[in-house]
Parts: structure tokens; C-alpha cells; sequence
């Protein structure tokens, strides 16, 4: 589907490859050398026989396998995305606890505003307002880039920075790169917790009507200790097929994101791909964001499997008679 | 009564329960891992608001320079990335023969310390400046310059047209080279500053059969006052100092450049604002007033030499016809344009050369809007009654739309639809060349590229030009005149073919002209040296500027 779509509009990759002076052979050949001359359904063949070689091909703009670009961008976004699900998660379900705690009153109506007005602004435009006020008038935080001009990287391992420079001890980089992340990390959680809190409230209300609850009301025990060790346990189910698609999401909302901080992710390289029509390179994107959903829903299997031992796979009964 | 459940013990144990009694206990150990964590966190947090609060200053207030820009190079092969995205990484660390010296807008000697053109105007013969290293270490001689020039033939892309007429390349010595062309062709030298001079040891060393495509798209071997240390595409460059610049690193010089890409105008003019970065590239009109009102910085609004049109095509439907295409361009006012969309950041177009070029034809004047003299030509024409045209621009700019807008309402006073459609930009380009996509209108920009006028006439006007400006134009006239031209080498007597050759483009009215830009930029007030380039705006000076 996304090979076609990129390939129905109406423009040339050849022609921009080659340059605004190109002669039409010189842009003819470019388009032999990527093979954008035959048909397409030759192309798609190609393209699938590449894949089973783990080759997504060349980049029409760079001429770099889009393998190694892949691998080059991925950690970043990947980094972004995993400090904002820690945030998005940690907040998220305390939110919800506290909601659901100060049901019916202010502090509840005021969270659940906030969270859904939050929701409701464009990710883009909070991102810029972010810079605008957090960097540009308060200059609390940086305004774009994964670490300072004046550090140096750390050494690449995974090529998350704030793992690297742990593992290199480089504690400059470290808040470095903590304080550059903020930003853009905070821009993607406001913009998804909402949906987060309103499912863990509802989801531990219904389950602090449940007799099982009564029951250790009765036998006295603190409301603090019924919410967080009871009743919160047995709404993790929701929670973890919320926050496993939100990593997905959030794979989709890097892009715009990204280009606004500046953030070298998958984001960009797709925003700047899809400028220029860079066929193997928007193909390559869209394969990695299929594999990343893909194996996202088998850790929520598993986390599911995790959090409720009485969820079994493979011929057990599921739950107890 | 054990412990199978808290339940069962919260009678007896209630008060250790809510203190954390039974349970708790057993917790302690997570529990102090959790205050120990949260502790840590602190810490950082705190020593993260010290360090950012007091951030690590440069060595000294010259040493390294941040700048913004809104190009992202992504491969910087000389012989093929030749537009001004590459551009901004690559006027850093090479050099080609002839340079275009912005203070005197000349062209002045680089790594050919002087040249000479035989009389018949095909010979070129260059002294090549001697003690200039490349960065790999080795010696600039006239081979690495024939090197350079037939690898950029060979592979046929980038600036490689303005070589085509080259016929041969001989080095004469070590530091002497001499270039024979087929014919003359006037702009030869002018389009010199655009070809760069790469090492042949490092072509040879790398190339894999593939004339080092591989290597150079991702890694330089110039002779260029600065050397890329570290690239991460999509985010930044870093030049340092070539210690052993044949231009010396006498007086104040800034050594070291950390170039940031930020796509977006708005963050970028935060960044100076906090003095983050020294220089930005991407300034709106809407942002003058509060650069021009803080103190620490400077706006750098100057005169470009980009022409904005409505490139009418002249193929088909009422535009083949001459009188309806100079009654549309009657229409359009583009004073109102410059003064009140660009807020007075443009210029009032006299034809399609931008007035301040000495290859402008002065006899040419600006358009005045005349409805009445536009209805008549219609009527003439037989169209009396009005028709539709389509017309896209590039969905970026919305200052075009905005234009297209201001002509639109005016077009409808003499019964012209105009259907506006904002595209992106490999469709506009798409829709420009293929015949059976064409609109009726394009609103397109070029610039002057050399330092000839021919950068600009041959490629839009020319029936052979391939360039992205060519619409769908073929004027015979023109054709012999741009190519006579060509073959001019008195600048004189050329420049009387070029002022024909704008008369002739005002009677054929192939284009309404809109506007010419000024190129706006904003630099904190301590980064001196600036100057402006006319040929090259976008591409920064790194080795004249310095920090005060």
C-alpha cells in the first residue's frame, strides 16, 4: 500500500537527484541506476527480493543503504520515545489513581481538564510554544538537539545518549542530553496522557466496587494499601494495551515533533524523505514502524501474561472455575 | 490467622499495616532502593540546572562560533551536490579556481592565482597557486585540477553543464594548466567559483571503480580554510581550522564552527535571541520588528538578485496568444506586493533581470497595473469574454499565494477565473516539465547563479535549457541571441545582445515579473565581518567572520 501511494504522486525523484541543470540523459540514467524505469510491479518485485536480504535498498537522495540510515536514526527516536513512555506511564497511572482518589471533586475535574486540554492542542504547536516560553523567555531549557554544541557525544554503543553516557560515565553528557530531551519528550506526553488517566480512573473505579474490595475495607485495611496493591493490579490489563499501542503512537507523532527540535530520529529522515520523494527511503520507514508495532504487541502479550498469571496461552483454562 | 492475606492480620496488625507492618518489612530493601534512586535523580536534576544555568563557555570569545541554518546536507560530493543545501557545509572546506569576492561583487583569484584568455576567447590558461595543501596533506598542482574537472564531466551531474564545452585539459606544468573549449563561451569563468578542486591522491586513494563517489559523498578532501570534523546529518557540522590554509591565520578569525540545522525560522531567531547561536538564516518578514528592536542583534536585509514570476505558458489555451498575456501582466501591481505583503523587504521588478545587475537592461521599466489598457488587449485578442487559468505554486511559500491572490481579484474584473493550487515540491517540479501536466501558470523563482546574466536567460528561456525553470517556452529570437551571446567576448558588445535580448522577453511577455527579494538574515551583534554575498546569500562567510 505505501509502495503504491508513494509511487501515484505525481513527481520525479530522478529529476530532483539529478539536479536543477541535469540534461534529460543525465536524468534518465538516474533513473535506470534506481531502477525507477521499469514497471512498477517490477519494482515491487525487486523490492521484495531485496527484503528477504534485509536490503531496503539505496537512498535516491543520499545513496546510502537505507539499512544504515535506518540504524542511524532509529536510537534516537527510539531514546525519545522510551523516556516519554516512562513518563507517560508513571504519570499517566498516577494520574489516574489520583482521580479516581478525588472522584466527584475539584482536584479530579482539574486533572482530567488539564489532561484532555492538553490532548486537544496540535503536537506541533506545543512544541514551538514550548521553545518559545521554556527556552526563548524563561531559558530553562535548550531549544533543539539531542546534547550541547560544546560536548562531545559519548562514544556510541547503542546510540541512545543517555544510556551511552552512563555506561561511559560521561555524566557532562548525561545531563546534557537529559536536559535536551525534556522538551521534546514533554511535548509527546502532554499530547497522549490524557487517554491514559481516563482509563486507569475508570478502570480502578470499577474495580473499587468490586466485593473483593469491600471486603478488605472491611477487614480495615488502609485505602492507600487497597488502591495501589488490590484494586490497581487488577486493572493493569487495560493499562498495558494502552501504553503498548502508545509506543506506536508515539512512533507516529516523533515526526512532527522531531523537525520542530531538531531531534536527528526517523521523524526527520521521514519528513525529509517524503520532501523528495525518496521512494526506498519512505519504504524503509514504513517497514521499521510495522516492525516496531509488530513486536510492541507481543510484549503486551507478554506483559499481559505478567501481570495476570491466570492469563495463559497454549491449552491452559484461563481462568480459575 | 497467618498471613495469607493482609485481611486476615489487619485486626492485630492494623497499625503496623498502615505504618507498613508486615508487608513493609519485607519491602525495606525496595524501598530504600526507591529513596536511594530518588535521591540520585535529584542530584542531577540540581547539578543539570547548575550546569545549564552556568553552561560551559568557549575557550575563548573567538574560538567557536554556533550558527543556525535551515539546510541539511545530507552527501557533500562536490561533482554532484551542487544546490545550497550541501552548499553551506561545503564553501567551508573547499575552493575552486576563481572565487566571487563579495566586497567588490568581482571575480578574484583563488587556488588559480591568475589567468589569461587568448583573443579568440577558447584558450584558458591558469597559474595554479603554489604551497596550498589539501587536507589530506598533499600539494595542489594543475593535475588535481584536471582531476577534479573531468571527474566532474565524467559523472555528468551537479555544475558539470558549465563544462560542457570544455574540449580538453592539459597541464603545461606542476602549476600550470591550460583549458581548450570547442567555442567560446563567454560565462566560462564566471561559472568557475561553482566548480571545486578535489584532491586527486584522495579521488585515486578511494575509489572503488566508482570515481569515489562512495567516499566523497560523506567525506571532504578540499583545500578550504576549515576541515569537517564531525557531521551528523539531520542535526549538525563541525569545521575546525586547517592549520596549514595557504590563507594564513593572521587577524581575527573564528576557528572552530559547530552549524546547527533548524528547520524552523521561529526557533531559530530564539536561539540568537539568547545568544545560543551566532547567526540565523531563516528570517520572515514578520519577525523585523523584534529583531530590530533588541540591542544584541542586527538584521542583514540586502537587495538579492532572485527573480519571482508567474511563468505563463505560452503552449496552450488563451496564452499562446501575445496580447493576452500582456494584458495579464497588466494586471498584476507589484508595488503592492513589495510594500505591503513583504512589508517593504522586496523590490519592484523592471522585466525579468533584477535592476541592480549591470547586465539590466535600463530601458526596461517597472509595470504599472492598467485594467483598462488590459481589456482592450483582450478584446483585441478575441477574449473579450474572459477564460479560466490554473495556477500552482510551492504550498511553502505562502507569500506567492498571497500574490497570486492580489492578481487573482484583478483578473476577475476582466472576467480571467484564476484557480490557485498550492503543491509540494517535487510535483511543482513535475507538473513545470511534463508537457501533459503543465498548468497555465507557475509561480516560480531563479536567481543568478554565476556571475553571468547567461545563468539566468539560458536555462529559463533557451529551447535546449533542461533546467527546472524552463516552462514551456520556445522563442527562436531569443534562442539565436542568448547563443550569439555565448560566442561574445567583448563584454561590451555582449551586454548590447543582452539588453536585446530582455527587449525581445518584454514584447513576448513569456512571464509576469513579481518581485525581487531581499535576502534577509539576523546575526548577534558581536559576530563581525559579515559582509553580503549577492551570488551566494545562504552560503556563509566562515572565514571573514569573527566573534568581538
Amino acid at each position: 500500500m505505501t509502495f503504491l501511494v508513494a509511487h501515484v504522486v505525481p513527481a520525479d525523484p530522478a529529476l530532483l537527484v539529478a539536479g536543477p541543470n541535469a540534461s534529460e540523459e543525465q536524468v534518465k540514467r538516474i533513473r535506470q541506476e534506481q531502477g525507477l524505469d521499469r514497471p512498477l510491479y517490477v519494482q515491487y518485485m525487486r523490492y521484495l527480493q531485496g527484503l528477504f536480504h534485509a536490503d531496503l535498498g539505496v537512498s535516491v537522495r543520499t545513496r546510502r543503504p537505507v539499512v544504515e540510515e535506518l540504524a542511524q536514526f532509529a536510537p534516537a527516536t527510539l531514546e525519545l520515545i522510551l523516556v516519554t513512555l516512562l513518563l507517560y506511564a508513571f504519570w499517566g497511572v498516577l494520574g489516574g489513581v489520583l482521580t479516581a482518589y478525588l472522584r466527584g471533586r475539584f482536584g479530579d475535574d482539574a486533572i482530567r481538564f488539564a489532561a484532555v486540554a492538553s490532548a486537544a492542542v496540535p503536537p506541533f504547536w506545543l512544541a514551538i510554544m514550548f521553545q518559545v516560553v521554556f527556552f526563548g523567555r524563561l531559558g530553562w531549557f535548550p531549544s533543539i538537539g539531542r546534547i550541547g554544541a560544546h560536548i562531545i557525544a559519548p562514544p556510541r554503543l547503542t546510540g541512545m545518549f543517555l544510556l551511552d553516557s552512563v555506561i561511559a560515565r560521561d555524566w557532562l553528557a548525561f545531563t546534557s542530553a537529559l536536559w535536551h530531551i525534556a522538551l521534546p519528550s514533554l511535548t509527546l506526553f502532554l499530547g497522549s496522557v490524557a487517554i491514559l488517566i481516563r482509563v486507569t480512573r475508570r478502570g480502578l473505579i470499577e474495580t473499587l466496587q468490586q466485593d473483593y474490595i469491600q471486603t478488605a475495607r472491611a477487614k480495615g485495611l488502609s485505602r492507600r494499601s487497597i488502591v495501589w496493591k488490590h484494586a490497581l493490579p487488577n486493572t493493569l490489563l487495560p493499562i498495558i494495551t494502552l501504553i503498548g499501542l502508545q509506543f506506536g503512537w508515539f512512533l507516529n507523532g516523533t515526526v512532527l515533533v522531531e523537525v520542530v527540535f531538531s531531534w536527528p530520529g526517523i521523524g526527520q529522515y521521514a519528513v525529509t524523505a517524503a520532501h523528495f520523494l525518496d521512494f526506498p527511503a519512505i519504504m524503509g520507514v514504513a517497514l521499521f514502524v510495522a516492525i516496531v508495532f509488530t513486536l510492541i504487541n507481543l510484549f503486551v502479550d507478554v506483559g499481559y501474561a505478567l501481570a495476570d498469571p491466570r492469563v495463559r496461552y497454549g491449552g491452559e483454562e484461563g481462568l480459575p472455575g | 490467622m497467618g498471613g495469607e492475606s493482609e485481611g486476615s492480620v489487619s485486626v492485630s496488625c492494623k497499625r503496623r499495616d498502615t505504618k507498613g507492618g508486615f508487608r513493609m518489612q519485607n519491602s525495606t530493601p525496595i524501598r530504600r532502593l526507591i529513596r536511594a534512586a530518588a535521591v540520585m535523580l535529584v542530584v542531577v536534576l540540581a547539578v543539570s540546572l547548575v550546569w545549564f544555568w552556568f553552561p560551559p563557555t568557549s575557550d575563548s570569545a573567538s574560538a567557536t562560533a554556533v550558527i543556525a541554518t535551515r539546510f541539511n546536507p545530507q552527501s557533500i560530493d562536490p561533482a554532484i551536490d551542487t544546490t545550497d543545501i550541501p552548499g553551506v557545509l561545503m564553501v567551508g572546506v573547499y575552493e575552486p579556481l576563481v572565487a566571487w569576492d563579495p566586497v567588490s561583487n568581482k571575480l578574484v583569484p583563488a587556488l588559480a592565482s591568475r589567468w589569461e584568455v587568448s583573443s579568440d576567447g577558447v584558450t584558458y590558461t591558469f597559474e595554479i597557486r603554489k604551497g596550498v595543501k589539501f587536507h589530506d596533506g598533499s600539494t595542489l598542482t594543475a593535475k588535481d585540477v584536471k582531476v577534479s574537472l573531468e571527474r566532474i564531466r565524467r559523472i555528468g551531474q551537479g555544475n558539470s553543464y558549465l563544462l560542457d564545452s570544455v574540449k580538453g585539459i592539459r597541464p603545461l606544468s606542476n602549476f600550470k594548466l591550460q583549458i581548450t573549449l570547442s567555442r567560446p563561451f563567454s560565462p566560462f569563468v564566471a561559472g568557475l567559483p561553482l566548480i571545486y578542486i578535489v584532491s586527486s591522491k584522495a579521488v585515486a586513494k578511494h575509489s572503488k571503480g566508482d570515481d569515489a563517489k562512495s567516499w566523497l559523498r560523506a567525506n571532504e578532501a578540499g583545500t578550504g580554510p576549515y576541515r569537517l570534523v564531525a557531521w551528523t546529518p539531520n542535526q549538525e557540522f563541525v569545521l575546525e581550522k586547517f592549520n596549514e590554509y595557504w590563507g594564513g591565520w593572521s587577524g581575527k578569525h573564528i576557528t572552530r564552527y559547530v552549524v546547527r540545522t533548524v528547520a524552523e525560522g521561529v526557533t531559530q531567531l530564539e536561539m540568537l535571541r539568547r545568544g545560543e547561536v551566532a547567526y540565523i538564516d531563516t528570517v520572515s518578514v514578520n519577525d523585523i520588528p523584534s529583531i530590530t528592536s533588541d540591542p544584541n542583534l542586527v538584521l542583514e536585509s540586502h537587495a538579492g538578485i532572485s527573480a519571482f514570476y508567474f511563468a505563463l505558458n505560452t503552449a496552450k489555451g488563451p496564452l499562446k496568444e501575445v496580447r493576452v498575456r500582456k494584458a495579464i501582466r497588466l494586471a498584476f501591481d507589484p508595488r503592492v506586493l513589495a510594500e505591503q505583503v513583504m512589508n517593504g523587504q522586496a523590490r519592484v521588478p523592471a522585466g525579468i533581470v533584477p535592476p541592480s545587475w549591470p547586465e539590466h537592461n535600463s530601458a526596461i521599466k517597472p509595470t504599472a497595473v492598467n485594467l483598462a489598457a488590459a481589456k482592450r488587449l483582450l478584446e483585441e485578442a478575441g477574449y473579450a469574454e474572459g477564460f479560466k487559468l490554473t495556477a500552482i505554486y510551492y504550498q511553502p511559500f505562502d507569500w506567492e499565494r498571497q500574490a497570486a491572490v492580489l492578481w487573482q481579484n484583478n483578473l476577475k474584473q476582466m472576467g480571467i477565473t484564476l484557480d490557485l493550487q498550492g503543491v509540494p515540491w517535487p510535483t511543482l517540479l513535475q507538473r513545470l516539465k511534463d508537457p501533459k501536466l503543465q498548468p497555465d501558470v507557475v509561480i516560480y523563482g531563479k536567481w543568478i547563479e554565476t556571475a553571468s546574466v547567461d545563468s539566468l536567460l539560458w536555462p529559463m528561456f533557451h529551447s535546449k535549457s533542461t533546467n527546472w525553470s524552463k516552462f514551456a517556452w520556445s522563442f527562436p529570437e531569443v534562442d539565436r541571441l542568448l547563443d550569439q551571446a555565448r560566442l561574445t567576448v567583448n563584454s561590451a558588445k555582449r551586454k548590447q545582445i543582452y539588453n536585446e535580448v530582455q527587449a525581445q522577453l518584454e514584447e513576448l511577455a513569456p512571464v509576469v515579473p513579481l518581485t525581487i527579494t531581499n535576502d534577509l538574515k539576523a546575526i548577534r551583534r558581536n559576530l563581525k565581518g559579515w559582509v553580503y554575498n549577492m551570488i551566494r546569500p545562504d552560503a556563509p562567510l566562515y572565514y571573514r567572520w569573527y566573534i568581538e
